[in-house]
Parts: structure tokens; sequence; C-alpha cells
């Protein structure tokens, strides 16, 4: 890990944020048709997180190997020697010395777009600036989606969107682990259309040891949000290959979720899919040896969260 | 990806619902492609034997004794007769359209400069050909199709007969003499600045009065016209002209009365030597319908399906065709259909079996031109059948025969007729929902046409009362829209290709891969130069297209005026007009083509960008580039390729191409058809920028020699897409689509992304947003294992692919390979 990133948040006005990608026309992430905005930085290191240049909290930059000749203009590129070249003539990237430096010196220098900067600070009137031609597509029901990461790690930027964004038919909705500081994200709630909650797991123990972080924070934040707002908040689960037994837990999971008022959920089958984004940050995919394409959400599970009032909701393999 | 990340195969496949259309099916899919010189034959017959006659009669008289000697085949399992050609899969080579082509392949030669620069697919049919061709009994002709060797000498003779006497012989002799500016059009040809010439099949692209054919019957047409002969006098010319035309329809319409009754004496003959009940039944009740219709209105959905194949194939016949189409299908059929539904006389799974068959019918149909219209046109007919849409009070039309016809395609996955709908907010959930389940069979369609567009482009050009332009809105091509019924075809000379004018800009008039000079101009230094030379070169290239291509109507008008069609175009026959002479209400249809306009409009933003940048470049610097194919100048290449592109809502860019669109309309309309209107402008591509990109050298939007030009009229260059489709579909939505007839935009999903209710709702939504600004045409790609691999192995082409997954985000060809690969054996697995 990095020692001291380039462009760490303290450098950054409180509305500023840092969102490492903006996916238009999604189809999955909330009604209607959506932009999702990434933001980057999460508490939890999920072992099958499928996004993990969302993870740091910071800059990063990404080797896309499939891309990559093999040039190391890069090497000559970089003005802290952060690029080596491997005995294969591919570049090596010193991540404790590599800096993200804004100028991007080696992404200007590679001729076939093989590295990409994860990360760009934004200001929330700024993004609604650039969304803002996406106007047409909103008045399907949709709008913008903010995921990541944890995006309520950001509440003044998304705070700040939203200001800007007052006088438009945009609807906003938040994908959530439930990892943040309550009273710096209450302020969002009120303004938003919906909430996916993202719960990885009931067992204490078991969540530190899958996410690295116990989840009573999460918990809390929870029960919190559907005390505020129950009908706007849907329960996201994951169901990830070899953890447990999925029915036991779903019905640990509904059970909390319907004693919570809530009546939505989202279930998702685990995907591999972003096993290259690790080889692409230098890291190691700990789930490697799970196929990248998973097998549907057993009917059982679905029956389980039916069964509790549950509505499966878009996203949530209703049909 | 699904909703959930799991991957799905697509989830709706088709197959024939009833053994006989199966039967069909197979046929067809076992079938070869072959030359049927049988109408050709009989046609110089009579040819040879009516000199003299007034050339409406003459050619009224040709076709008509043709289409009374062919052999009337009636095949196992069809539920309704006629075919066009003794075969299953059969062209007419029509040597009174193009004989050139026709005698040029006896030496094996290449009929056009073009052709080297074309390629064919060699699947299917094709490849059965070649296989039969190597067992001696046929030769292959062209490259497609099989010729009955008994058959040779007759296609030689009728070849050289109509040398001089087909419309290319005729039109030929005319503008290579008389027009001033022929040695452009030679040399466009050689220098790929135009597409080859059309004459082969020229035909198409109008849409017949199937209301007034079924409605009223042939012979009432025939004693309409007998009693307008009755009624009039020859006082002048033109009075004698009239008569003449009605004489010629009286003639083509008893013929095809009597064409239809070949059928049923056929079928009769069949039916006494069947022992099988069934068979029996389903052979009487062909003849029964053949001896009634056309001639008659038909009495029940079966006879007007009967009626509909006759007079739809009849107009086939006649002419060289391409895009000729039967348009708003769902609304003159509905009232057959409607009353037997609601009489209990026609059940949902014999009127399924009748509109599957009538896909085989429609797909058996071929046509053989020059290889570079074939290729050009990938062997594709553009039969377009649209639903959908209006009636003349401003109603959603949509019906239960709506609904059928899409089932129809899903049950039968044939690719003609291709299906489109004419989208309005107030179509029925049930009827969009069907048409969303037939794109997500990856067939390719229906295409999705916005009507408030087309009415917005019709009333403003030809004036017509809305309610006439609501109910006949309908489609004759592949997206050029014309109003059903009362239109001239939507002809046209062909292509322009953008990038060569381009590259006659750049290079001061002199085409730098052929060295032809068409119009010298100075070389231009700056962006501004550029720009002010493109207009040049554009303004000479469309003027002398369009004006070449009124040297050929002529022609037309005296070797293969349409007598049949121009009997069921209204109003030709109350005018007494034929088409050729200005009968059709609609004479604004004729247009001009052109593609790769988004290549210019790179170009021209990235010399902009360039000049303007810190370490600025010249444009002396960039046409040096493009000499040597950007060898040497890597870095120059580099930055080209890194300016803003069109497609990614980037007014740099977008602005330049919207200044080009404007004046390409300008220039197209500044101009009159042969029928003294303005030309409409049109932008499609079908395969052009293939053949087109073959033939130019490098461009300075970084494309390099050879590579094919940008696909569609508004999609982006392959690769230049960075922004996603929404940006690409904000670009394409700032034309103003009213102005062309046609358009186009394709979007590429994964079958998975659509999966569901859900999946087919988000589609309507995005059709929906697209279209409520002046979008025009949107088509949808279902992503198959094909294209995936194709993916792999041309990443830059593909950076749009995106796998949608919640909460993930990924473009396809940045994946690793081994996720790519799962992701396909994913994708084929259930196929």
């Amino acid at each position: 890990m990095p020692s001291e990133p380039g462009a760490r948040r303290a450098d950054r006005a409180a509305d500023a944020g840092l969102v490492f990608d903006l996916q238009d026309l999604s189809l999955h992430d909330g009604p209607g048709l959506r932009t999702v905005v990434f933001l980057k930085g999460c508490g939890l290191r999920c072992a099958w997180c499928a996004n993990p240049e969302s993870q740091e909290a910071f800059p990063e930059l990404l080797h896309l190997a499939v891309r990559c000749r093999g040039c190391l203009r890069c090497q000559a590129a970089c003005p802290r020697g952060a690029v080596a070249a491997h005995p294969t003539g591919k570049p090596v990237f010193r991540r404790d010395l590599c800096r993200a430096c804004e100028a991007k010196p080696c992404l200007a220098a590679c001729p076939r777009e093989a590295l990409r900067l994860a990360g760009e600070w934004w200001s929330g009137r700024e993004l609604f600036q650039r969304l803002a031609a996406n106007a047409p597509y909103w008045r399907t029901g949709g709008g913008v989606t903010f995921s990541g990461g944890e995006p309520l790690l950001q509440p003044g930027f998304i705070l700040d969107f939203l200001a800007a964004g007052r006088e438009s038919l945009l609807q906003v909705g938040v994908e959530t682990a439930g990892l943040f500081s309550w009273e710096r994200a209450a302020d969002i709630f009120p303004a938003l259309e919906f909430v996916f909650f993202d719960l990885k797991g009931l067992d204490p123990t078991r969540h530190r040891e899958l996410t690295g972080r116990d989840n009573r924070l999460i918990l809390a934040n929870l029960a919190r949000l559907a005390g505020l707002m129950p009908e706007r908040v849907a329960l996201t689960w994951t169901l990830v290959p070899g953890l447990g037994d999925p029915l036991s837990e779903a019905r640990r999971l509904a059970g909390l979720g319907r004693s919570l008022g809530l009546s939505r959920a989202r279930l998702l089958a685990y995907h591999g899919l972003g096993a290259d984004k690790y080889a692409q940050l230098g890291r190691d995919y700990a789930l490697a040896h799970l196929p990248a394409v998973a097998s549907p959400i057993p009917d059982q599970v679905k029956k389980v969260f039916l069964e509790h009032g549950f509505a499966l909701a878009d996203g949530g393999e209703t049909d | 990806m699904s909703p959930s990340g799991r991957l799905v195969d697509r989830e709706v496949k088709g197959q024939p619902s009833s053994p006989r259309v199966a039967l069909m099916y197979r046929r067809y899919l076992e079938a070869p492609l072959m030359i049927d010189t049988e109408y050709l034959r009989l046609y110089t017959q009579a040819h040879r034997a009516t000199d003299g006659l007034h050339v409406l009669e003459r050619r009224a008289e040709c076709h008509a004794r043709a289409l009374e000697g062919l052999t009337p085949v009636i095949r196992p399992g069809e539920p309704f007769a006629g075919s066009k050609t003794r075969f299953v899969r059969g062209a007419i080579p029509y040597c009174h359209y193009a004989s050139r082509f026709i005698s040029q392949q006896f030496g094996q030669v290449r009929a056009e400069a073009q052709d080297e620069a074309v390629e064919l697919g060699d699947g299917g049919g094709i490849a059965r050909s070649r296989e039969l061709a190597g067992r001696g009994e046929h030769v292959m002709f062209g490259q497609r199709f099989l010729l009955a060797k008994e058959e040779l000498p007759v296609l030689a003779d009728c070849a050289a007969y109509f040398e001089d006497k087909c419309l290319q012989g005729v039109g030929d002799a005319l503008w290579k003499t008389a027009f001033p500016r022929a040695d452009y059009i030679e040399k466009g040809w050689r220098a790929g600045l135009y597409s080859a010439p059309h004459d082969p099949a020229p035909e198409g692209r109008y849409v017949l009065d199937f209301e007034t054919a079924l409605g009223q019957g042939f012979r009432a047409l025939v004693a309409r016209m007998r009693e307008l002969i009755a009624t009039t006098e020859v006082t002048d010319p033109r009075s004698a002209d009239r008569i003449y035309f009605w004489r010629a329809g009286i003639r083509v319409l008893e013929a095809t009365i009597a064409w239809a009754g070949r059928y049923a004496d056929r079928a009769e003959e069949l039916a006494g030597q069947t022992a099988d009940p069934a068979d029996r039944a389903r052979l009487m009740g062909i003849a029964e319908a053949c001896r009634r219709v056309p001639a008659e209105p038909p009495r029940s959905f079966r006879e007007a399906v009967q009626a509909f194949w006759l007079i739809y194939l009849a107009g086939h016949i006649e002419g060289a065709q391409l895009g000729y189409s039967p348009g708003r299908f769902d609304r003159y059929m509905y009232p057959y259909f409607r009353r037997d539904r609601e009489a209990g006389r026609l059940g949902e799974g014999e009127a399924l079996e009748l509109l599957e068959a009538l896909r085989v019918k429609m797909t058996e149909l071929e046509y053989v031109a020059s290889l570079s219209w074939e290729g050009l046109g990938s062997g594709n007919l553009f039969q377009n059948l649209i639903l959908g849409g209006l009636d003349e009070r401003g109603r959603p039309a949509d019906n239960e025969l709506s609904r059928l016809v899409i089932q129809a395609a899903i049950n039968c996955p044939t690719t003609q007729p291709t299906l489109s709908i004419w989208y309005d907010e107030g179509l029925g959930d049930a009827f969009l929902l069907k048409a969303v389940e037939c794109v997500k069979t990856g067939c390719g369609f229906p295409a999705w046409f916005n009507l408030k567009v087309y009415l917005q482009h019709e009333l403003a050009r030809t004036r017509l009362p809305l309610a006439v332009i609501r109910k006949y809105a309908a489609m004759g091509g592949c997206t050029e829209p014309t109003l059903e019924g009362m239109s001239h075809g939507i002809v046209q000379p062909g292509f322009i290709n953008h990038a060569k004018v381009l590259e006659l800009a750049l290079f001061g008039g002199r085409d730098p891969v052929s060295g032809l000079v068409f119009a010298e101009t100075p070389l231009p230094a700056s962006a501004g130069e550029l720009k002010d030379a493109y207009r040049f070169h554009l303004a000479e290239t469309i003027r002398n297209w369009q004006r070449y291509w009124n040297y050929v109507m002529a022609a037309h008008r005296q070797t293969c005026a349409l007598v049949y069609s121009s009997t069921l175009v209204r109003d030709c026959l109350a005018r007494g007009l034929c088409l050729d002479d200005g009968g059709a209400v609609n004479n604004d249809t004729p247009t001009t083509l052109s593609s790769g306009l988004v290549n210019v409009a790179n170009a021209l933003a990235a010399v902009e960008a360039l000049a303007e940048d810190d370490e600025p470049v010249g444009l002396d610097a960039i046409r040096e580039a493009c000499r040597r194919d950007w060898a040497g100048h890597e870095e120059l290449h580099r930055r080209i390729l890194a300016a803003p592109k069109w497609g990614n809502n980037q007014a740099a860019v977008d602005d330049v191409f919207l200044n080009l669109f404007d004046a390409y309309c300008d220039l197209v309309a500044a101009q009159t058809n042969y029928l003294g209107r303005p030309y409409d402008p049109s932008m499609l591509a079908i395969s052009t920028p293939v053949p087109f990109g073959k033939v130019t050298g490098a461009t300075p939007d970084g494309r390099m020699a050879g590579e094919p030009l940008a696909d569609g009229v508004s999609s982006p260059m392959p690769g230049s897409d960075r922004r996603g489709p929404l940006a690409a579909l904000l670009s394409a939505g700032k034309l103003d689509h009213a102005r062309i007839r046609g358009g186009l935009h394709n979007l590429k999903f994964h079958p998975a992304t659509l999966h569901g209710l859900e999946g087919s709702r988000k589609l309507l939504q995005l059709i929906r947003a697209y279209f409520a600004g002046l979008g025009f045409q949107l088509q949808f790609n279902v992503v198959d294992s094909g294209m995936l691999r194709a993916a792999q192995e041309h990443p830059d082409d593909y950076r749009d692919l995106i796998v949608r997954v919640a909460g993930f985000s990924a473009f396809f060809v940045e994946l690793g390979r081994e996720v790519q690969d799962q992701i396909i054996a994913r994708t084929e697995h259930a196929l």
C-alpha cells in the first residue's frame, strides 16, 4: 500500500468527491435509466469485491496487461522512478512510490492506453454540470445512483451535487454498504429516492473475517435508516458461493429486514468479473478459484425472502 | 449479464409453429441459390415480337407474356401459392435492366471496377451452390448463384440481345455522350467516390396500394380503366399517352389474373394426384383462392394472404427490386383478419402458420446484380414490414394482427421481411413488449422508428394532409420512410463516399489513391480552407451524381417503366400517368445517399484541434502523414486519435458534424429530381463502409488507408466512443432528423442486460427517451458469442461493449482473456 499518496482528501475541499468511474445508461442500479457515479474509498475489504479500485480513498494506477506491449515509455515518463522493467519486458509498478500524479505523464506516454488512473476529484456542482446533458434520459423515472466504494463516506460531495440539481427532475439513489458516520451523512437521506443497503452478513465475527471490520456500526445504521424511511430502503445481499449455508443466512437476513419494517430486497449472485482489476492494481484476488460467472440465485433463497413479505425489486430477479 | 450477475443466453428463441412451415423453412435452408432464365426468355421473345408498339404497351406486353408463361410451382406444405422462379431460392437475371454485367460473367470478367473491393459471405445456400456446381450439370454464375448448363446459351442470347436495348445500354448511350460531366461520373466509379452503377437493380423503396388492390380487386380496376378509355378522346399527345397507359395497365392486370389462374389449375392437378386428404384440402383451398384473387376481393384472411402474396410477388417480378416493401401490413390486412376472428373462423394457430409461411416465401426471393451491388446490400432485399403507428385520427394503430406478425418472426427466424415499429407513445404495452421480445431473439429487428419525426419531414416536404401522412406512413426499404401506395420509389443513383470527397479536398482535387483529377483546387493550408474545399468538392460530387441519374431515369422511362406497379400506386390510374411520368401523389421520394460523414467530422475537428494545440501541427504535416499512411508519423497519429471524436457528446466535434449535416442537406435539396421535385437528403450505410474504406487512403481522423469508414449515420467510428452509448445517443440526438429521409443508430447489448420484464421495460424507456428528442431510429444488436469473439480479436472496435452488472463497471474488452472466455462460454451455453 502506498505510504503518502499525492492526492489525499486532506488536500481537498469538503465538497470534493473522488470518482473512479461514471457509467451512463445503467439499467440495473435503480429505477429507469441511470448514471452510476462510482466513488472511491471504502472501510470494508470484502474478499469478493468486484471493484477493488474502489477501496482506497486516493487515486490509483491501473495497468491493463491485455493492452500493454511492453514498450516501457511509461518508465521513461515517470518522475518518481515508480516503474521497473520485468524480465519479460512488461513494466512493473512500485505502488509505494507512485503518487498518481495529476499530470498523468505515464498515461500520456502510453501509446496503447494500457494505463488508467482510477480516481478523479470532482466538486458536486462540476459533476452535475457534466451529467446534466443526460436529463432527457432521467425522465424515465431514472437519475443518478451513487455507488462505490462507500459513497456515504463523501457526504459533502453528494450534498453539493444535490444542491446543484435542485431545479431538475433528477432522482438520486445511493448504494451503501453501511459503514459510514450517521451524523455526517444524515442530511442526505431526505433527498434520496432510494437506498440500496448492501448487507454482507449478520454474524459479527464472520463479518470481520470476510470484510476486515465487524458489523455493529453497519447494523446500527441500517436500523436508523429503516426507522427513517423504511419504504425507500431495499436490502441487498450478494450470495457468494462457499460462505456458509445460504438458506439459514437468508432466513436471518429476511427476519432482520422484516423486523425493521423493510419490504424490498435485491438478491445478487456472486460474479468474479472484477478479478482482472486486482491484477491491474498489482494485487491478488482471494477468490480466484471461483468461477467468474456464477450460478443463479436458488429458488429456495428467493422463496425465503418472498415468504417474509419482501418484494424482490429491480435487480432482484423478480421475473 | 443479468441483474444478479448471472450470464444468460438470449431468453427468446423460436421455431416454426407448424410442421408445414417447419418443412418450408428446412427446404429453404437447404436450397442452393439459382438463376432461372424462364421469365427472361419469355420476356425477350415477346420483346423481339413487339417492335413498333408504344413504349408502355410494349413493356406491358413483354411482362404480361412472360408472367403468363411462367411455370406455376406449388411446393409441399405451402399454404398459399406463388413462386418467383421454378426454384426455392431463385433470381431472375433482368437483362433488360443491365446486360453488361451478365455478359461479362461469361468471360469470368468482373463487371465493375469496384468488384475487387467486395467481400461476400460464403456460408449456407452459397456454399450449397458451390458444392452443386462441382457436380457438372450446373455452373457457378457470379460468386453466389448456380445456373443449369442448358440455360447458359439462353442467357447469353438474351444478354447479347439487350446489350443496347436495356436500361443501362440506353442510359449509357445517352449520358455518356450528352452529359457534359460524364467524365466525372466515370472517374468517380474508378476512384470509389461513388458506389457502382445501380442499373442492374434500380427499382424499389416503394409500397403498393394494397388497400385498394385487395379491397376492390383487379377486375374492378380493369373496368375503371376501360371506362376511362371510353370517356377520353384523343385531343392532344397527352390524352393519347393516357390511353396508351390505360391499355398497358389493363394488359398487365389481366395477365396477373391469368397467372393466378394457372396456379389454380396446377393446384387442382396436384390435388388429383395426392392420396392424403389433408393435403388435398390444402391444394383445393389454394385452387379456390387463386380462382378468386386477386381478380376479386378476398372473402377470408386466408384468401387475403393469398391475394397479398400474388399482388406483392407480381410487382417483385415486374422490376429489378431492392427495398420493395409490404408496408403497413397490420393495417390493410386487419379488416380481413378481424372479420374472421370475430366470426370464430380463424384460430390463432392458423393465422400464425400463414404469417410464418409468408416469412419463408419472402426470404426465398433472391436477386442478382453486379457483384458490387450484391456486396453493398449483403444480398439483402430490404423488404420492410412496418407495424404500429397511428391511424388517420392520430390514434395508436397496433392490433392483434400486429402482435401475431411479430410472433411469427420470433417463431420463424428468417431474415426477411425485416420488421420495423412506427413508435408512438400511445402504442399498447402488449404490442411493445412483444416487439421487445423479438429484439431479444437477437435477429436485429424490429428496428424502431420515431413516427413524430417522419410526420414533420413529410408535412414540410409534401404539404399533404396530416391525416393522410399518419395513415399511410410506411417504410420503403431499410430505413427510408415513404407514403404507402402513393409514392414514387425512393430511387437514387447510389452512394457518395464522403471520405473520398475529403481526400479530394485535402489533395487539391486529385485522388491520391488512383491519381485521377476531378476538379483542381488549391491545396488547403488551414482547417478553414480544408472545410471550404470540402464543401466545394461535395457540391460538385452531389450535383453531378444527381444530374447523371436524371439521364438514367430518362432511359428508364424508355425501357423499364413499371406499368403494373403504376396501376397500383395512387394516383397513376386516375391521372393516366405511369410512375415515370409523375403519376404518383408523392414524387418527393428520390433521394441522394451518402456514407462516411462521421469520418469527415472527426477529421475536420482533429485538424482544428491540432492547429490550436500548444504544439500546433499544420495541415501540410497532416497531409504528408496521410499520404504515408501514418508511417513515420506515429506520434502525430496518436495525437490525432486523441482529438475529440463524434459520439461523445462533445460540442467541439458535434458542432462540426451538425454543420456538415446541414450543408449536405442543403446541397442535396438544391437540385431537382427527374420528376421536378427537390432531391431529398438521406443517409444510410448498408455495407458501404467496407468497400468505400478500402479504396480510400488514410484520412485526418486517424483512420488508416483501407480501413472501413464509420458505420450507420450517427453511429460513432468504432473505438472512438469513449464515453459510452449514452453519450453517443446524446450526440446523435442533436441532429435534425426531420431533414432527412432515413437515418440509423445502432446499440449493442448483451442478452442478459435485457433480461426479463425489467429488461424489457428499460429498453422501452431508452427508446422513449431518445425519441422524446428528435431521434429518428434505433436498432439493437443483442450480442452473441460470435461478436464477443470478434471483440477479443479487435478490442479497439468494441470499446463500447459493456458488461453490465449491478454495482459493477467494466468494458468487455478490458476484462482478462480468461474472464472473457468464460463469458463467451456462458453466452454460447444454451444455444
